[in-house]
């Protein structure tokens, strides 16, 4: 690498500031010196990539049950899934015949799970995500969950437990938590994509106009940064103040703004009059004592105030950027293909829709790095699973395919390079749920279970593959650590699951990005050297293509 | 347990954790616990069904299915009443929760009303013994000061609290009135030192952390509440869906009813209408930035995504700028709609509106009685600032802010900007009143002041 020596230098200067840091701030001081290490990292004047890259969270929230995402049809693991869910139970997925799972192709040289299956399906109501599988577009990650240590099933019922378990397995609400720090055994700070906005925003966005962190999905807590926040908007864009617009333009009766980003010109009647109150009331956001415009000194009213003066001064940007308006249509009708004409779009494709054109205006934004999350509701199929999860799983399927083809829409408009190959998507989940489900009938479903199966799709992703270790669904005995019920401990930690991604983001050609180090890696995910090498991907969890 | 009685973790009566002999917290329960309670919770299902429509959905029938068909969603009788056991469905066998043996049942398999007593009782030990955890007083007692006074109460505070949940001085625990008592009239509620600006080192400085962020649904209600809002349906309408008429005639003639409509684009919230067991927002949530950067939380910041402060902000508008500002007036204003609810009443009428005829009338003469000298319209604005501000922010941005021209506080810049619009020599006319009347609830009902309760 052309920075070798510079890096050594700093790689010193970091250690120094670690060890220091932790020193003065105790065990959580690693991940506060993110702030120093930027602003180290901003003085030494290091180049911005020029590449674009987009990496979107998808959280299934309420636990999907991945036992039906991915489903084995043969070997020791299909007798094993259908001992807990045999032809009798309502959610038995068949391996052949009717609503059978969608069979995969395996790639040359077979899945590599051979110690549990050969052949894998998916859901009946996931054509697209069979076909992007086989186009290798797509593939999974097996048996990811959280972890604070590497875990057997002797290790967990052993009594005392002496290898140190995620506190509050099985709750939905910590273990959301949990997989969106990916730090289960520590107070929630800050999440690993707010961490890495943290601690990239200075080295790789210099001409940000917004934060690096976007929601569609409201607040959550994977975006959570110590010194960057995430951005939120609606499912239809930027919200503008109401009483203030002439025609389409939200302001033209109150104000005019110059072309560059500079305080408003505003009316000489009424409607400027209020929004020149309102501006500079929700715009005092300076707390310090003695500095200029030092009013709101209340932490709750600055934390509003932040949110307000957030939306405002986004609110052009965002605005802007979704006025790219020759690939909107295009986008449109890549969703409305995948669902169907006249079939109204589930949220999580409308939230999908907006990634994409937000993606669209990336040049307005300003980021070279953007990090996304959308969401998806209803996986806690305790009651009513086969008719619910096929459900949700046709909406999956149909908003990624609307997705894929959006992207591809926008480079096809475009007319140069591969947005698709800019952009990888991965899923997130509370945990899956039980093999064994709860009662027989339709009307039953399937319980909180732990480590499971998630999605990665993307340009950059080596597609047609499942990463991981597959558990062979053996009850009481293997990973489960019930006595009947199907709960997998997980082979890979969410911190190694994540990391992938984290370090496709942090580079560009195959090499980090000027600036950064793998040691970085370590300090975006301070748990995973209790897993792994930090520095290198374990082989079956090599799931990206850093040539691409 | 998790959310609603005892809490994930062992706390001492001031909130802190308990920690064990390694120096790790130590959890109140584990997974066998739930699955043990679970069992207890098996047979008990819906009591009540709604009866036929040719009936008029009245009265509720008793429910002898244990599947009972609750019928839509729409019909509550199901909901509304309590739960019975089936006991055919019920786990007899022995059970522990949290350390209290529940013994099997013993008794005759056909004695239908002995299964029955012995669900019930295997029930009732469990709710007491969750009832009786020590953790349900620092637990709970820190959920409802949230809510009703401070997002980040002291240690102090909390244990003051708890004790009052543990007895409330005649030896009875739990008694909730003693606990909102000791809630409300603590010293960290009542003082005065934590509102007022106080100065120290000749700094002059606030209390920076005290207080809570209204959720936007209160922040709203409080609004109707505290400006007289109405729809024009009629109480005595409730007749027709079979209200008995004695209640009815305790309310009189005056109130009308108010459909809450669908708010959660515009709010973020709607009553009965959570997202999940976990509520809008979680207690423990801490927003990046400056309240996490003071080892603060703010649950109900949560809600408030960049879109949403916005959008509440316009739907405040709507109807800060639709109120009645006449109250002689014959015709009503619009008000906010509230359609998107079930039900077959006329949209108008469902309206609500809120009333700002009085203060509008008393602003006029106000505006008569300062006259035309030199900082007339300054005074004129301030006072209806003050006016809103006593009525929605106790007084705080008074006594915080004093008025000085062209300051940069909120209240000066109210003030001032407000004494530019519609400038007029009295005796002004409505519209002239009306249009400051407005702009000042706008403002001052934007103002990070009322956002934050204090």
């Amino acid at each position: 690498m052309k920075n070798q020596k510079h890096q050594d230098h700093f790689d010193t200067r970091r250690n120094f500031l670690c060890r220091s840091a932790c020193a003065s701030m105790g065990f959580t001081g690693v991940v506060n010196t993110l702030a120093h290490l930027r602003l180290v990292q901003s003085a030494m004047a290091q180049a911005a990539p020029a590449d674009y890259k987009a990496m979107v969270c998808l959280f299934l929230y309420g636990g999907n049950d991945s036992n039906n995402t991915l489903i084995p049809l043969d070997g020791v693991a299909r007798t094993n899934y259908e001992s807990a869910r045999p032809v009798s139970s309502a959610v038995h997925i068949p391996a052949s015949g009717t609503g059978a799972a969608l069979p995969l192709t395996p790639p040359a040289g077979g899945f590599g799970q051979s110690a549990a299956a050969t052949q894998f399906g998916v859901h009946p109501a996931m054509p697209n995500t069979q076909a992007a599988f086989n186009n290798g577009d797509l593939a999974f990650v097996a048996n990811v969950g959280t972890l604070v240590q590497p875990i057997d099933r002797a290790q967990y019922i052993a009594v005392p437990r002496l290898v140190p378990t995620p506190p509050q397995l099985f709750s939905h609400s910590d273990q959301q938590l949990q997989w969106q720090s990916s730090l289960p055994d520590r107070p929630f700070q800050n999440g690993w994509g707010g961490r890495t906005a943290d601690l990239l925003q200075g080295l790789v966005n210099p001409n940000s106009n917004v934060s690096m962190n976007i929601s569609i999905a409201g607040q959550n807590s994977f975006q959570v940064g110590t010194n960057t926040v995430q951005y939120a908007v609606s499912t239809s864009g930027v919200t503008g103040l109401a009483g203030y617009n002439t025609g389409t333009n939200t302001y033209a009766a109150a104000a005019t703004y110059p072309s560059t980003v500079a305080l408003p010109t505003y009316v000489a009647n009424d409607a400027g009059r209020t929004l020149k109150a309102l501006d500079t009331i929700t715009k005092l956001t300076r707390m310090q004592l003695g500095e200029a415009g030092s009013h709101y000194q209340h932490h709750l009213e600055e934390g509003y105030n932040d949110i307000m003066k957030r939306a405002r001064d986004n609110e052009a940007f965002v605005g802007t950027a979704l006025t790219v308006t020759a690939t909107t249509a295009a986008i449109d009708t890549a969703f409305t293909n995948a669902f169907g004409a006249g079939v109204a779009l589930p949220d999580v494709a409308n939230q999908l829709k907006m990634v994409a054109r937000l993606i669209m205006g990336r040049s307005t934004l300003g980021n070279n790095r953007q990090i996304f999350f959308v969401s998806m509701g209803g996986f806690d199929t305790h009651q009513n699973q086969p008719a619910d999860h096929a459900k949700l799983m046709g909406d999956l399927d149909k908003a990624l395919k609307g997705f894929r083809d959006a992207i591809d829409a926008i480079t096809a408009a475009e007319g140069s390079g591969n947005l698709w190959n800019d952009t990888l998507l991965f899923t997130n989940s509370d945990f899956t749920r039980t093999l064994q489900p709860n009662g027989s009938d339709a009307t039953n479903g399937t319980d909180h279970g732990w480590g499971g199966h998630q999605i990665v799709m993307g340009g950059p992703v080596i597609g047609q593959r499942i990463y991981g270790s597959f558990p062979d669904l053996a009850r009481a005995t293997g990973q489960d650590v019930d006595s009947n019920r199907g709960r997998w401990i997980p082979t890979t930690a969410v911190d190694q699951f994540a990391s992938v991604a984290a370090k496709w983001f942090m580079s560009e050609g195959g090499i980090y990005v000027s600036g950064l180090t793998s040691a970085d890696v370590g300090t975006i995910f301070p748990n995973l050297g209790r897993f792994q090498s930090v520095s290198s991907i374990p082989s079956n969890l090599g799931f990206v293509d850093f040539a691409v | 347990m998790q959310l609603f009685s005892i809490g994930l973790l062992e706390l001492h009566y001031d909130g802190s954790l308990k920690l064990a002999t390694n120096g790790q917290p130590i959890a109140t329960y584990t997974n066998d616990t739930i699955k043990e309670l679970s069992r207890v919770f098996t047979g008990w299902s819906f009591s009540k069904k709604i009866n036929s429509a040719a009936l008029g959905y009245v009265p509720a029938l008793d429910e002898t299915n244990f599947f009972g068909n609750s019928g839509s969603e729409f019909f509550e009788t199901p909901f509304e009443n309590p739960m019975k056991i089936y006991s055919a469905y019920h786990d007899q066998g022995a059970k522990s929760v949290l350390g209290t043996v529940l013994p099997a049942y013993t008794g005759s398999a056909t004695d239908t009303a002995a299964r029955d007593a012995y669900a019930e009782t295997e029930l009732d030990t469990t709710l007491n013994t969750l009832f009786n955890h020590p953790n349900i007083s620092p637990f709970l007692c820190r959920l409802l000061i949230q809510r009703l006074v401070t997002s980040n109460p002291s240690r102090g505070y909390l244990y003051r609290v708890g004790l009052a949940f543990a007895n409330d001085g005649t030896g009875v625990r739990g008694n909730l009135k003693a606990v909102v008592n000791a809630i409300l009239l603590d010293y960290e509620a009542r003082t005065m030192t934590n509102v007022d600006p106080q100065i120290v080192n000749s700094i002059t400085s606030v209390n920076v952390s005290y207080g809570k962020v209204k959720e936007p649904l209160l922040r709203y209600v409080q609004v109707l509440r505290s400006l007289g809002a109405r729809s024009q349906l009629p109480v005595g309408d409730l007749s027709a869906y079979g209200y008995p008429a004695g209640q009815l005639n305790n309310l009189g003639t005056a109130p009308t009813r108010y459909r809450y409509p669908a708010t959660v684009l515009d709010l973020g919230q709607q009553p009965h209408n959570m997202p999940s067991v976990f509520n809008w927002y979680l207690p423990s949530y801490t927003p990046g930035g400056r309240v996490a950067s003071a080892g603060l939380v703010a649950p109900e910041l949560q809600i408030m995504s960049e879109n949403l402060v916005v959008r509440a902000i316009n739907y405040h508008r709507t109807i800060d700028y639709s109120a009645v500002f006449d109250s002689t007036a014959a015709v009503l204003p619009a008000g906010q709609g509230v359609s998107g609810l079930l039900g077959d009443t006329n949209t108008a009428l469902d309206n609500v509106f809120i009333d700002l005829g009085t203060i509008t009338a008393n602003y006029i003469s106000q505006r008569t009685t300062i006259g035309t000298g030199v900082g007339a319209e300054v005074t004129a604005a301030t006072y209806l600032v003050d006016r809103f501000d006593a009525l929605l922010c106790s007084g705080s941005l008074k006594a915080k802010y004093p008025y000085t021209a062209g300051a940069t506080d909120p209240r000066s810049i109210m003030i001032d900007q407000l004494a530019t619009i519609t400038v007029a020599a009295p005796p002004i006319n409505l519209a002239t009143a009306t249009a400051r009347v407005r702009a000042a609830l706008y403002l001052v009902t934007s103002s990070p002041e009322f956002i934050v309760q204090k």
